[in-house]
């Protein structure tokens, strides 16, 4: 699986579900912290739609960790103020950087695909409630 | 009388801060950051839009601190962000991702995906309520069969302009952006000078410069908007470069995309200007749809100027919008300005005596 994909949904649909990962599986792995997990920032760069040209809109708040095993490296970066979370997206991707646990991921993953589906088909009701039917104003 | 130097005023300066958080805490009530969060979600957008800084955690720490104080919040979240490294740049954001949760268009009635009201406010009485409650939405029942969209893949309205003829997107620049925050404006500015500039504008600055323009000292025209869309915009980085990128998070986004009519500058054999529509676009943090209506206004005015007019005019607009540079210089007026105003008053002295 992509990067793009797991970390997506671990960060967005699976906080819990990555640190209960992290407190199960971190003394099998063993790794040393490059990085404890530190605050900084992330300028979003965007491309507008007038000219199709790219600008700086603004910084994000985000929480960066780094780990490595041997000269393998795992890096967790996430939305605002989370060291837990950061920590436990680093050595999910120090553990898919070096084929381990991969089985355990995916399970987890499988779970959380659904989860998503769900969220967003619930979420999609929600908003499709607020959706005008011009028909309807004529009767 | 001569110049004299004076220092002074440790004592009273810290006495005067008790006073300040003693009369904060008068009431002997609190509410916590918490309390913020969730409950003053436009503050809080603006507070994110105004400091450039998407984080609602600390934009609600600063509100609160700040006592409500909107160009306080900005200042004290500016100031934190300045404490912070930047660690990453994203990949290049483009809003055809967005989770639509809003989405109208005042120029088309069917547009593809429709017109989605979303959460807004524009459909409320103004009258104040003592009996506000709150609950949650029925999501009972199912997506219309005919829906055939994904909320976060659907259509612009400026692809049905482009597919009539009416809009001729232009080819991708991916010219690397100016950034305001590590070298200043530059006059003539560039294009991604001008849209940082705007985005981080001051809201009531950027609408009411927005409002000037159109009300007769610039284009001078009612714009037609095509679309404001609010959602929820993936964000990623790609610290190798090797295109296998991570997503960080979502941020909350209002877009608009304004229609100006314009002459081409393709002319007919007969001399005439075809018409055509030229885009006027607005981005900010959060939900906040009056800021981005007239950020793409002021976009449009300094994208194509007109001559004489104070929105065409780069250096006018963008060096007085942003919050901590106005509302900083205004409120130094009331610091010390013994010096100063002591010269001042030597060559009004001077003039006077000179008469007599």
């Amino acid at each position: 699986m992509k990067k793009k994909r797991w970390s997506q949904l671990f960060i967005k649909f699976g906080r819990d579900e990555a640190i209960q990962f992290f407190d199960k599986y971190h003394s099998t792995v063993p790794f040393d912290i490059i990085s404890e997990p530190t605050e900084g920032l992330t300028m979003i760069k965007v491309r507008e739609h007038a000219k199709n040209s790219l600008f700086y809109m603004g910084e994000m708040l985000v929480t960066e960790t780094k780990v490595r095993h041997g000269e393998t490296v795992g890096l967790g970066v996430v939305k605002g103020s989370d060291e837990e979370l950061s920590m436990a997206v680093g050595f999910i991707d120090l553990c898919f950087n070096l084929g381990l646990l991969i089985d355990e991921l995916e399970d987890i993953l499988d779970a959380l695909e659904m989860k998503e589906d769900i969220y967003i088909e619930n979420r999609t009701k929600e908003i499709l409630k607020t959706k005008v039917d011009f028909d309807m104003m004529t009767e | 009388m001569g110049y004299v130097a004076v220092k002074g005023g440790t004592k009273a300066i810290q006495a005067s801060v008790d006073v300040y958080k003693k009369k904060k805490h008068i009431s002997g009530m609190d509410i916590s950051t918490e309390h913020v969060k969730a409950n003053m979600n436009q503050l809080i957008d603006q507070v994110m839009s105004e400091a450039s800084m998407y984080d609602r955690n600390l934009a609600s720490h600063a509100i609160k601190q700040a006592e409500g104080n909107m160009e306080e919040a900005v200042f004290l979240l500016r100031a934190h962000r300045s404490t912070l490294p930047r660690l990453y740049y994203s990949t290049v954001t483009n809003t055809r991702e967005m989770f639509v949760e809003r989405r109208v268009s005042a120029s088309f009635k069917d547009i593809p995906g429709g017109q989605i009201l979303g959460a807004s406010p524009d459909f409320t009485h103004r009258l104040l309520d003592d009996g506000i409650t709150y609950g949650s939405v029925e999501t009972e029942g199912g997506i219309p069969d005919e829906y055939n969209y994904k909320l976060d893949d659907l259509p612009k309205v400026i692809d049905y302009l482009e597919s009539e003829g009416l809009f001729t997107k232009e080819a991708e620049d991916n010219t690397t952006p100016d950034d305001i925050t590590k070298h200043s404006i530059e006059f003539p500015s560039s294009r991604s000078q001008r849209l940082q500039s705007l985005t981080r504008g001051q809201t009531g600055a950027v609408t009411s410069l927005g409002y000037v323009e159109i009300r007769g000292y610039g284009y001078s025209s009612h714009p037609n908007i095509g679309e404001v869309r609010v959602g929820q915009q993936p964000v990623h980085i790609d610290p190798a470069g090797d295109g296998d990128e991570y997503y960080i998070g979502d941020v909350e986004l209002t877009e608009v995309e304004a229609f100006m009519p314009a002459d081409d500058a393709e002319t007919s054999g007969e001399g005439a200007h075809e018409k055509t529509f030229r885009i006027g676009y607005g981005l900010t943090f959060g939900q906040n749809e009056t800021k981005a209506i007239a950020m793409s206004v002021l976009d449009y005015s300094l994208s194509n100027p007109v001559p004489s007019s104070p929105t065409a005019d780069d250096e006018f607009v963008l060096l007085h919008i942003d919050s901590v540079e106005s509302t900083g210089f205004i409120s130094h007026l009331k610091l010390p300005h013994y010096v100063t105003f002591q010269s001042v008053l030597d060559r009004v002295r001077q003039t006077k005596g000179d008469r007599d």
